[in-house]
């Protein structure tokens, strides 16, 4: 490693303070507020972006250029041909065409587990810590006892309740969402009671400003990045466990999702029979979309704690200043 | 650790070899059991290794009268006969000789086996028989086959039991579903309660070893009928229905019940392995059809019923959901396969006696049509408003129904019927079902201890095990009831049994009036594929020779199979 | 003092929330044990008869003519008794029993597996995030992968290619039926080599969570000032790494190590499908589909007391470890 005078060697525990003084004397402009808030696109943001906009596009558009997906037909279990792209299910379905479909509901799954859960989430983790006392212990009380709450049982005694004809997604989407707020709820208290102790929400209160507003102007904006990542947690969250619950036999009956596929897949016997056209794509999409939604998280993490962006510019800081040295 | 002295290492070196010592003497150690016998050594090769679809572990439980018995039923304790529901040879004796009715059947004599001795040693005599009997009766809860007679001994080798009622149709249970238990044991026991940890019984197998991931039987060595080759039974627990292909394929299993991928393929699948589908369990479309006990929805008109009967194309069923192992069925749900002798009970006013295997679907809509159904604009028939769609219920983790079920919706569709799958979990499947909330449910039916469709008929046709809506049944789920069918049934049951030309004319009333009514709509006989290994044990059940049912988790048939198997030594 | 006995009060209301809500679920379910049995009797084969519903009907319904209150205030006090009742499923053993024969398996498989998976993320995240900007670091985006995998997707995967194909590992099971459980060599051996394809499939799908946030908390703490005055003393970056930088940055991933320890009590019903593993999650299934009231009640039970406990303890030690909590409330 070439030798750098201490002082100029860049260290990834530099505060953004010296960084932002760096650029200013290297003549970059400093960003504006809003476009701080948003992640720089890097290698990896740019993967995670495409591999999930592939994919929702191909969930939302996909089944309107596909065949029918429920169709029987007597030729049973082929591999991919002409016909088929990724070959035929045990009964003769299209495997292309139910995983457009499939896609398509996991993604309602997961966007309507995500919204729903962090809008529990949001609301017992960052009114509770901001009201503090009586209302955050209640509050704390009660995300711990839901904590605790089995889903399995919870999947079978809701869908019970709900009449048959308006069963689906809903159903295990209001499950999956009820017994996964709580430990992003915990997240959030956490940060909340470490923005509520700064100066500028102090002054906003003794201003005499209602509790709401506070809230909404003052926190709210700072916990942005930490909404929007618990969000993505709880759709990969929820993609995964409608997938596990599929393979129970407890998924949403209605409507096909990817975890559906897998279930039948199993039970078709597809990796015995080596039907892998039928077995690989829908975990396949799965995992793709996961790992999507996780890069994006891993660049949101950069804004929610500017310290990683250091650690991501080490390098080219590093070779800047050997170059200076030189 | 260097600063030790040489002392340490020494030391060191004496525990390590301690240990190896220990490790071997553990490897060694923790085989099978052997008995003192060089004759009755249980080898790798006598083993027969079953998986019986115990999902999760197995809780030890030999009480052949609990609800939760994990085994021991026939291999560990016998019934008076061998009596199977695959066969209408003459029952075979085991722990009783011979039997026989009076004439109006309120008195069974019967002749037990001398020289049997239980497995603590003890003599086996007629009053373990009568005990059993007798105790079956006192403990309701433990009653199983609805014992009320009265058994009473005359000698060490004789008993009769006296009924109130003409008994003919309890003959099968009595004689081949009780077993019979030690009484010096079981008076002074909880019957309903004791999990008989180390049961005692007259059977060819005694239980040797249990643990919750397996138990064993081995050979009883004085077993009356002289010990079995096959010396060790071990049964396994594993979970999901991969399991039993997955140990099929390691060659870890050599004998279960279940389906496997691409079953007609199944010796070259898995080398010295065969398959054995035997048609037993009628795949019907089960209808909540009886307005007078509170059924609603179009499925309760018995045009709608006949019509989607004629609509359904089962070859395609059969192809795309069972894997081609189920076989035609009839309308009078008596079984077709030969070893039944069910075929002759087919009433010969019955004009179609086998349900057709293609589809007819303008027969089905010129039978809606002429019922006053009309045509909608989707191609699905309506009457006063009312479109002709129907749910199925079915339960969520049942592949082989679920895709049943879109099949047919398909083929339902052609003929301009719409049906609906519901997918629900098993305990709102039953629970629906038992209470009559449902529209159609995809099911099966199952048949009585003895080939002999009256037990069907009773069960899924008799007032007396069904009830209105909202009250749950287990049996006649499809709420149907008919005075002349009830009266129909009596009459058999006051019938000597080999009177077949009396019984015949009984079903000749209730078979016209279930093909009438349909009230279940038969699909297609199901079959029960059990796979084994032919290469390790010869004497298997084949269709031609059907000495007992060859799934493993029919007891008391898979300890017949034990007794005849031999094992070939590869 | 103070703090501690309101975190311990604050426990008991959850617990007695949380026993109340276990109380209901099982019963809201639809359903009622009797049919359920008599629907499998026949799935089985077996001969199901009026005589056989009234017979299971008398051994098994009996209790449930008494009012909701009642039965709660019986469960309630039972619980603190120690008697969980009798199973449905497994008639008639006690449900303690039912629960302690599977419970060990579960606890030693999953239990060891998070145990790996948080020492193996936690050390890798340690030792990426003090090097950033390295080759290491850029496998860290890589690694969010295996967090998304759907898990049994996975794990079926590594039995066909290792069980069935490669015949590397068996594929089911907790150990080698023809050995008797014990502290055995011969069945330690087996139990370790029945359980290493379920909990390497464990360790993949978790370790990469445990390494993120590790990894990220690391880059947090490598800027603080104490860092920065272990520095200009000269201590060597072993020592600042480990004494210093790794201790803090663990924090957050010990709470959530605690809480995850507790949910190993619940079992990975998906692991015990996949591999036939003995465990306590299949025990909950079937409690679950056999309408079994007791059984359900007493793993959750466990689970709840489990999970609580846990979250008592991280609330407790944080107290002690960090006063900064102490302080602040």
């Amino acid at each position: 490693m070439p030798n750098l005078p201490p002082g100029t060697e860049p260290s990834i525990g530099d505060s953004p303070e010296l960084l932002a003084t760096e650029n200013a004397e290297l003549g970059v402009e400093p960003r504006s507020a809003w476009r701080s808030l948003l992640p720089t696109l890097t290698p990896p943001l740019a993967t995670g972006l495409s591999l999930t906009g592939l994919i929702v596009l191909f969930g939302i558009l996909g089944p309107f250029f596909v065949q029918d997906p429920t169709v029987i037909r007597d030729i049973g279990l082929t591999g991919p041909s002409a016909a088929h792209i990724l070959g035929t299910t045990q009964t003769g379905q299209d495997v292309f065409a139910q995983l457009a479909y499939a896609t398509r509901g996991s993604l309602q799954i997961g966007l309507l587990v995500g919204v729903l859960a962090t809008i529990l989430s949001a609301f017992f983790g960052i009114f509770g810590a901001y009201a503090g006392g009586f209302v955050d212990e209640g509050f704390s009380l009660f995300s711990n006892v839901i904590l605790v709450i089995p889903g399995l049982p919870l999947v079978i005694v809701i869908s019970g309740f709900v009449p048959q004809a308006q069963r689906g997604l809903w159903t295990i989407a209001i499950v999956l969402a009820i017994t996964g707020w709580a430990a992003s709820s915990r997240v959030l208290r956490a940060q909340t009671m470490s923005i509520r102790d700064r100066d500028y929400v102090a002054a906003a209160r003794v201003a005499g400003e209602r509790s709401f507003r506070v809230i909404r102007v003052e926190i709210l904006p700072n916990l942005l990045p930490v909404l929007a990542s618990q969000f993505i947690f709880a759709i990969i969250f929820a993609i995964l466990a409608e997938s596990g619950l599929s393979f129970l036999g407890l998924g949403s009956a209605k409507s096909l999702t990817l975890g559906q596929m897998l279930f039948y897949a199993q039970n078709g016997f597809a990796l015995q029979l080596r039907a892998l056209w039928w077995f690989l794509p829908p975990g396949l999409i799965i995992a793709l979309f996961g790992c999507g939604l996780s890069l994006i998280n891993f660049s949101i993490d950069e804004i929610i704690n500017p310290r990683l962006q250091n650690a991501r510019l080490y390098r080219k800081r590093r070779k800047l200043a050997e170059r200076n040295a030189s | 650790m260097f600063l030790h002295s040489n002392r340490g290492r020494k030391t060191a070196l004496a525990v390590a070899a301690a240990l190896a010592t220990l490790a071997l003497a553990g490897c060694g150690s923790s085989n099978s059991t052997s008995s003192s016998s060089k004759s009755n050594a249980v080898t790798v090769a006598n083993t027969l290794v079953g998986f019986t679809g115990q999902a999760g572990d197995y809780q030890s439980n030999f009480n052949p009268y609990s609800p939760s018995q994990i085994g021991g039923i026939g291999t560990i304790y016998e019934s008076l006969f061998f009596v199977t529901n695959v066969s209408t040879k003459a029952y075979k004796p085991l722990l009783g000789t011979s039997y026989k009715w009076n004439s109006d059947g309120t008195e069974l004599s019967i002749t037990t086996r001398s020289g049997v001795k239980w497995s603590d040693g003890k003599p086996f005599t007629a009053n373990d028989v009568a005990f059993t009997l007798n105790l079956l009766k006192k403990t309701a809860s433990i009653n199983t086959i609805g014992f009320n007679g009265t058994a009473k001994v005359t000698d060490d080798t004789h008993l009769t039991i006296a009924f109130k009622n003409p008994a003919f149709l309890s003959g099968p249970n009595i004689l081949g579903r009780a077993p019979i238990v030690p009484e010096h044991i079981w008076k002074s026991i909880n019957p309903a309660t004791n999990v008989m940890a180390k049961p005692v019984g007259t059977g060819a197998y005694v239980l040797s070893d249990f643990k919750p991931q397996a138990y064993t039987l081995t050979a009883n060595a004085d077993y009356w009928g002289g010990a079995p080759k096959v010396k060790a039974v071990r049964f396994l627990s594993l979970s999901g229905n991969q399991a039993g292909a997955d140990g099929l394929a390691a060659g870890t299993i050599d004998w279960q019940t279940g389906p496997v991928p691409d079953i007609a393929k199944t010796s070259s699948t898995y080398p010295g392995y065969e398959a054995i589908t035997i048609p037993v369990n009628q795949v019907v479309l089960s209808t909540c059809s009886n307005t007078a006990l509170g059924c609603t929805g179009p499925q309760t008109d018995v045009k709608v019923r006949e019509a989607i009967y004629y609509a359904l194309d089962r070859d395609q069923v059969n192809a795309l959901s069972f894997q081609n192992t189920a076989s035609e069925v009839s309308p009078t749900f008596a079984l077709l396969g030969s070893q039944f002798a069910q075929k002759d009970t087919i009433s010969s006013k019955i004009a179609e006696p086998i349900a057709p295997m293609k589809a007819d679907p303008s027969k089905a809509a010129a039978i809606l049509t002429a019922d006053g159904w009309v045509k909608g604009s989707d191609g699905i028939f309506a009457k006063n408003g009312e479109k002709l769609s129907l749910t199925v219920q079915v339960v969520a983790g049942w592949t082989d129904y679920i895709t049943a079920i879109a099949a047919m919706a398909q083929q339902l569709k052609k003929a301009g019927i719409a049906i609906v799958a519901a997918q629900s979990s098993w305990n709102e499947w039953t629970d629906k079902k038992g209470k009559g909330n449902y529209q159609l449910a995809i099911d099966s039916l199952g048949q009585g201890p003895a080939s002999d469709p009256y037990y069907l008929y009773s069960n899924y046709f008799g007032t007396a095990n069904t009830a209105k809506v909202g009250t749950s049944v287990s049996l006649n789920v499809a709420r149907f009831s008919d005075p002349d069918v009830d009266a129909a049934l009596t009459a058999i049951a006051k019938t000597a049994p080999d009177d077949t030309s009396a019984r015949q004319a009984q079903f000749d009333i209730i078979q016209q009036k279930i093909v009438d009514d349909m009230p279940y709509v038969a699909v297609l006989t199901g079959g029960t594929t059990s796979e084994f290994n032919a290469k390790k044990f010869t004497g298997w059940p084949t269709l031609d020779n059907l000495y007992a049912f060859p799934a493993i988790w029919a007891s008391p048939d898979n300890s017949q199979i034990y007794k005849a198997l031999t094992p070939t030594g590869k | 003092m103070n703090y501690f006995v309101r975190k311990f009060g604050f426990y008991l209301v959850a617990l007695w929330a949380a026993l109340t809500l276990n109380f209901l679920i099982p019963r809201l379910l639809p359903g009622n044990p009797v049919d359920i049995l008599l629907a499998k009797l026949q799935q089985r084969g077996g001969i199901v008869s009026p005589a056989v519903r009234r017979a299971y009907e008398l051994l098994l319904g009996g209790t449930s003519n008494e009012s909701l209150i009642a039965q709660y205030r019986e469960y309630i006090v039972n619980v603190f008794r120690g008697d969980l009742g009798v199973s449905v499923t497994y008639f008639p053993a006690n449900v303690i029993d039912v629960i302690n024969a599977s419970l060990p398996w579960t606890i030693v498989l999953v239990g060891l597996a998070t145990i790996m998976s948080f020492v193996l993320g936690v050390a890798l995240g340690a030792i990426v995030g003090w090097k950033p900007g390295t080759w290491l670091d850029s496998f860290v985006p890589g690694t969010t992968i295996l967090a998304a995998v759907p898990y049994f997707w996975l794990a079926l995967i590594f039995v066909y290619v290792f069980s069935s194909t490669l015949h590397l590992f068996p594929a089911q099971g907790g150990y080698d039926v023809i050995l008797n459980p014990g502290l055995t060599m011969g069945f330690i051996l087996s139990a370790i080599r029945y359980g290493f394809l379920p909990a390497i499939t464990i360790v993949i799908a978790s370790v990469g969570g445990w390494l993120l946030g590790m990894r990220n908390m690391m880059v947090s703490t490598l800027s603080e000032d104490y860092i920065l005055t272990a520095r200009a003393k000269g201590l060597t970056n072993s020592r600042i790494l480990r004494t210093y930088a790794a201790r803090n940055a663990v924090l957050p991933s010990v709470a959530g190590f605690a809480i995850s320890l507790g949910f190993v009590v619940s079992g990975s019903i998906l692991t015990e499908q996949v591999f036939s593993y003995p465990g306590i999650g299949s025990k909950l299934l079937s409690a679950v589909q056999n309408n079994d009231y007791a059984l359900m009640q007493g793993i959750f039970l466990y689970i709840t007391l489990a999970v609580l406990g846990a979250n008592l303890v991280v609330d407790l030690l944080y107290g002690v470890i960090d006063p900064r909590t102490r302080a602040r409330s």
